[in-house]
């Protein structure tokens, strides 16, 4: 505690340790709450560059696909062909014995078509 | 199991259900009709006639149609044009221009000479807008495949309705899914003889391409339907019918027509490439058997 020379008593409180800590300790809270905000902006940030980014590259993929098939149509008459590539069990036949079933005839005789009009007695 | 038919896509229909299940037969003879419209070249208001109409120009077709031309022209790739179905304009040539049930007995000559096909390979197709382009001077004719579509679509459809076992059958082109009560395989009749080989089908599509129907007298010439895309003339292969045996309508039908148009010889090897079965009968009546394609096991009484 110190005294004035005035005569006035001007009581310096000096800070007890503690206090400094305190101090000290809020501080570094401090720097440390702001570190983890602008990280974590940072990683929104970046996140939000590479989403712009990949979503680009999308279209412009799909862009590169469309021109590209629509240049392929144009010449569809080499492109590949997958229409003999069945899937969903393929065909099969059974055994001579395969129940009592009636037998379905493949190809009937289709029924004449009705007349367009009848004429009738008056 | 229950019996339905109905015309339809100009055809007879038939359509086996098990019993309790008959009352999805309306949805399907809808589902026909609805293809129907859409796809007949007989019908002038069809999005195919709409489409023929407008060869030249780029059509925004629906998806059927889209989805009809797509497989089309890829079984055209897929045979290397031994399957055509840009042959409309050959097809009314040798005087096949109305439904077969308004054919008269004998169609006007031919005016101008045959045309080669192959046009399908100029066809533009933009999958992304569902854009079509038909070169101008040609047209579209999906007879050859659009039935068999629409049976396996058919099938897909009683399938999705809870219908454990069905066969569906658009003039003899027909498919089978799940296995019929009181039985291990469909016991189908081939052909049109009812005293023909019954084949055992477990699972899997029948299709046949013949000349025995859908024939007629153009000029004083007899005329069918099977044309040779390399003349734009009715296919002299030798063959009467052939029928194929697929996992599939679609391949089934397309394959029965090509192999046709090849002949018993390069028909088989195609077959045999792409693990099909089938069986072709010559002119003269004696047939050859392809790929796993059964013995003849027993004849219909």
């Amino acid at each position: 505690m110190a005294l004035s020379a005035s005569g006035r008593t001007l009581v310096r409180v000096a800070r007890p340790s503690h206090d400094h800590e305190l101090v000290r300790r809020r501080h570094y809270a401090r720097v440390d709450q702001l570190k983890r905000r602008v990280g974590f902006a940072s990683v929104l940030g970046f996140a939000a560059f590479f989403g712009l980014a990949a979503q680009h590259a999308v279209k412009s993929s799909s862009a590169g696909k469309t021109a590209a098939s629509a240049a392929k149509s144009s010449t569809a008459s080499t492109a590949p062909t997958t229409f003999f590539d069945e899937t969903g069990g393929g065909f099969s036949f059974g055994s001579e014995d395969s129940g009592s079933l009636p037998s379905v005839q493949q190809d009937a005789v289709p029924p004449s078509p009705p007349p367009i009009a009848q004429t009738s007695v008056s | 199991m229950r019996s339905f038919r109905f015309p339809a896509m100009g055809t007879e229909v038939h359509v086996l259900l098990p019993a309790g299940r008959g009352g999805k037969v309306a949805a399907v003879r809808y589902f026909f009709l609805d293809w129907e419209r859409q796809l007949s070249r007989f019908l002038p208001g069809s999005e195919l006639s709409q489409l023929n109409a407008a060869a030249g120009r780029p059509v925004v077709a629906g998806r059927l149609v889209f989805d009809v031309v797509s497989a089309a022209i890829d079984a055209a790739r897929a045979t290397n044009g031994a399957f055509d179905p840009s042959l409309l304009r050959q097809m009314t040539r040798i005087g096949y221009a109305h439904s077969f049930s308004d054919m008269p007995s004998d169609a006007d000559p031919a005016a101008d000479r045959p045309e080669r096909g192959g046009a399908w390979r100029s066809i533009v197709l933009d999958p992304g807008s569902r854009t079509i382009v038909v070169p101008a001077g040609s047209a579209l004719d999906l007879g050859g495949i659009a039935k068999g579509m629409a049976v396996d679509a058919a099938l897909d459809l009683v399938e999705e309705h809870g219908v454990e076992a069905a066969l569906v059958s658009a003039g003899g082109d027909l498919a089978v899914r799940g296995t019929p009560p009181g039985g291990t395989a469909w016991p189908i009749v081939v052909g049109d003889d009812p005293a023909g080989q019954v084949l055992p089908l477990e699972r899997g599509a029948l299709a046949t391409s013949g000349v025995a129907r859908r024939s007629w007298s153009q000029g004083g010439i007899r005329r069918h339907h099977l044309l040779d895309p390399s003349t734009g003339e009715p296919a002299s292969s030798g063959l009467r019918e052939v029928t194929v045996a697929a996992g599939s309508c679609r391949v089934a039908e397309v394959a029965a027509t090509a192999s046709f148009v090849l002949g018993a010889d390069s028909g088989g090897d195609l077959l045999r490439r792409h693990g099909l079965a089938g069986r072709f009968t010559r002119d003269d009546g004696t047939q050859l058997a392809v790929g796993g394609w059964p013995s003849p096991l027993e004849s219909a009484a």
